[in-house]
């Protein structure tokens, strides 16, 4: 560093180098302050500046602390200038004396007119003056960017609420199972092959009932009713794949002990529905509430049907059919719930379900007769007890039945219909001792 | 402080705790999931991260400053602002003699920066006198970590004595810092 009193620079050649500087005495007197310096704290020419340390700590300067404050990048301030601070750092001279060289902190161009400085007041060897035009430039770039981003971050909203109200139509298992991630990758004839729970559930004697309905309080009602229900589905690890009007067609590809779980949840719900609010606006109060579902397990094929210019995800699958048939036949045994024997073997060993046989069935379109099975679970609990406590007479007339002892199948489903005279699967065979078993 | 502070509060989180710890801390304490690296955030923010890092970790709140220090140095500077790290000192004694000026000289790209001071003086070849300047409170840990992560990027291992206040005159921390080669 140069002493500001050599002989062959001179105080201006100093000044030109150092524009921003003070210089104290040995013993700590302020002697020199740099025309730049009374320029930016505003300075008559003779008028020394009661000065203040912003940094390293707030304080009124005291020159006994420089030889600890060497070293550091400190602030000053001058008090009657205080917005306009100089940052630099304090240098002990050969002589003994303490010279501060400093620049104003900045950080914009529009800092420099702040403090009432030209880009040409700044030293071109120091850099500050290409600094803050760097600066500038990139903070230009970092508000495009930050603008760029926000524009993106609305898009991304809008795409996630888009993707939120697709999945609604389309569910998101649905695309899972036929390996597409992402709606955009979906093709027509895209198709998987799986073996899973089907469910079809529906309200019984609602279409012919909302034939003397108004149309909007079809759709407040099955929206009422389907808000009751359907969320058992979801939070058995199942989805619907369709509502069709009041029937619900839905797909469990866990254990199938989730679909009759949710099954049994769904006869719960709307019967605490009929309890409640259910009843809307428009509906014949002769109407009574009675959820049939029909529970299958078996190989489907899923995919996307259609043409150029309407899709669907679609199921198409005799374990469809065949849930279908299940569901119409709750109608005949009076069940809430009913599977099939294919549905019952993949039941857990260990599971709590309580069911009962109810014998080989014909269904429409299948070969064979198909066994079927009774949730009792599903059941409302008074009459569950009555069923679980007539089981073993209901199997052993079941039995008899089967074998073509007809007197002894009449005697077990009258003593079952003593215990629970609402059994309608006992009336049914009852009905039926004194005919063929196999027109059952 | 600026959002490179708190990413390393989240990246130390992340990291040795998951991130379902994170999203219950950052939540819990009204602060974003994530943070941008240039973009000033309020003291309070780090302030209240660190609160219930504490409530959720159970761990005392040196341990985790301490830990956050470290971490940002090892996981934060050296990845993501080697090259400013490598100007800045060769080795441990040398960059922490340069911390004042690096500090002040990144005030253009952060205009509302608030750095620490420190004044480093070599008392000999393994021990310095560092003062230690700051108007945050309760962060000398955090300085610590700091210190002990740039100890271990220099392959250096960093011991502290803490002085009195009474000691010295001036308001600051200080501490002496040994520094000698990794084992």
């Amino acid at each position: 560093m140069l002493p500001p009193r050599d002989p062959q620079l001179g105080h201006e050649v100093f000044s030109h180098i150092l524009p921003f500087h003070l210089i104290w005495s040995a013993g700590g007197t302020l002697e020199s302050v740099s025309a730049s310096v009374r320029r930016l704290w505003g300075l008559r020419e003779d008028e020394m500046p009661v000065i203040r340390l912003e940094r390293p700590f707030s304080a009124k300067l005291n020159a006994a602390w420089f030889g600890e404050l060497t070293g550091m990048v400190l602030t000053l301030s001058c008090q009657s200038a205080p917005s306009r601070p100089l940052r630099g750092e304090i240098i002990v001279l050969p002589d003994g004396r303490w010279l501060l060289c400093a620049l104003p902190p900045m950080g914009r161009v529009a800092d420099l007119e702040h403090a009432g400085l030209k880009l040409s007041d700044l030293p071109l060897h120091s850099g500050l003056g290409d600094a803050l035009i760097a600066a500038e430039a990139a903070h230009v770039s970092l508000e495009e960017s930050q603008a760029a981003l926000h524009r993106l971050e609305k898009v991304n909203r809008s795409l996630s609420e888009v993707n939120a109200a697709f999945g609604r139509f389309v569910p998101r298992q649905f695309l899972e199972a036929l390996g597409i991630k992402s709606p955009l990758d979906a093709t027509l004839g895209t198709r998987a092959t799986t073996q899973t729970a089907v469910l079809f559930a529906d309200l019984r004697n609602f279409t012919s009932i909302s034939e003397r309905m108004e149309t909007r309080d079809i759709f407040a009602f099955i929206n009422r009713y389907l808000e009751n229900v359907a969320p058992c589905i979801r939070n058995n690890d199942g989805f619907v794949v369709h509502y069709l009007g009041d029937g619900i067609l839905a797909l469990f590809q866990g254990h199938p002990g989730n679909a009759l779980q949710a099954a049994a949840e769904m006869q719960a719900a709307i019967r605490k529905a009929v309890a409640g609010d259910l009843r809307t606006s428009g509906l014949p109060a002769d109407f009574q509430f009675t959820l049939g579902i029909g529970l299958h397990f078996g190989r489907i094929e899923m995919g996307i049907v259609g043409e150029s210019g309407r899709w669907d995800c679609s199921v198409i699958s005799d374990t469809v059919n065949t849930a279908y048939r299940v569901e119409g036949l709750t109608k005949t045994f009076g069940a809430e719930v009913l599977f099939t024997g294919q549905f019952e073997e993949r039941l857990p060993e260990n599971a709590s379900f309580k069911y009962r046989r109810l014998g080989r069935i014909r269904i429409k379109g299948r070969a064979e007769k198909v066994n079927i099975f009774e949730s009792l679970d599903a059941l409302p609990p008074s009459v569950g007890a009555l069923r679980i406590s007539s089981a073993q007479m209901f199997s052993e007339a079941l039995a008899a039945f089967e074998t073509g002892d007809m007197p002894a199948a009449a005697l077990g489903f009258q003593r079952c219909l003593a215990t629970d005279p609402s059994d309608v699967a006992a009336q049914h065979y009852l009905d039926r001792c004194t005919v063929d078993p196999e027109s059952i | 402080m600026y959002g490179m502070v708190n990413q390393a509060v989240r990246g130390l989180v992340v990291d040795r705790f998951g991130i379902q710890t994170w999203t219950r801390i950052h939540s819990e304490a009204g602060a974003p999931e994530n943070f941008s690296a240039m973009q000033p955030y309020e003291d309070s923010v780090t302030y209240n991260l660190v609160g219930k890092a504490v409530e959720v970790l159970g761990l005392p709140a040196e341990s985790i400053l301490h830990a956050f220090g470290e971490y940002w140095v090892l996981e934060i500077a050296t990845k993501h602002y080697g090259t400013l790290m490598n100007s800045t000192g060769r080795d441990f004694a040398d960059f922490l003699a340069n911390l004042d000026h690096m500090h002040q000289r990144i005030r253009v790209t952060f205009p509302n920066y608030q750095p620490p001071s420190f004044r480093v003086k070599p008392l000999d070849t393994t021990t310095l006198q560092v003062d230690y300047y700051s108007h945050r409170p309760g962060l000398l840990p955090f300085v610590e970590g700091l210190f002990t992560g740039l100890g271990r990027h220099f392959s250096e291992t960093v011991t502290f004595e803490h002085l009195a206040d009474s000691a010295h005159q001036l308001p600051c921390k200080r501490m002496l810092v040994r520094h000698v080669a990794a084992a």
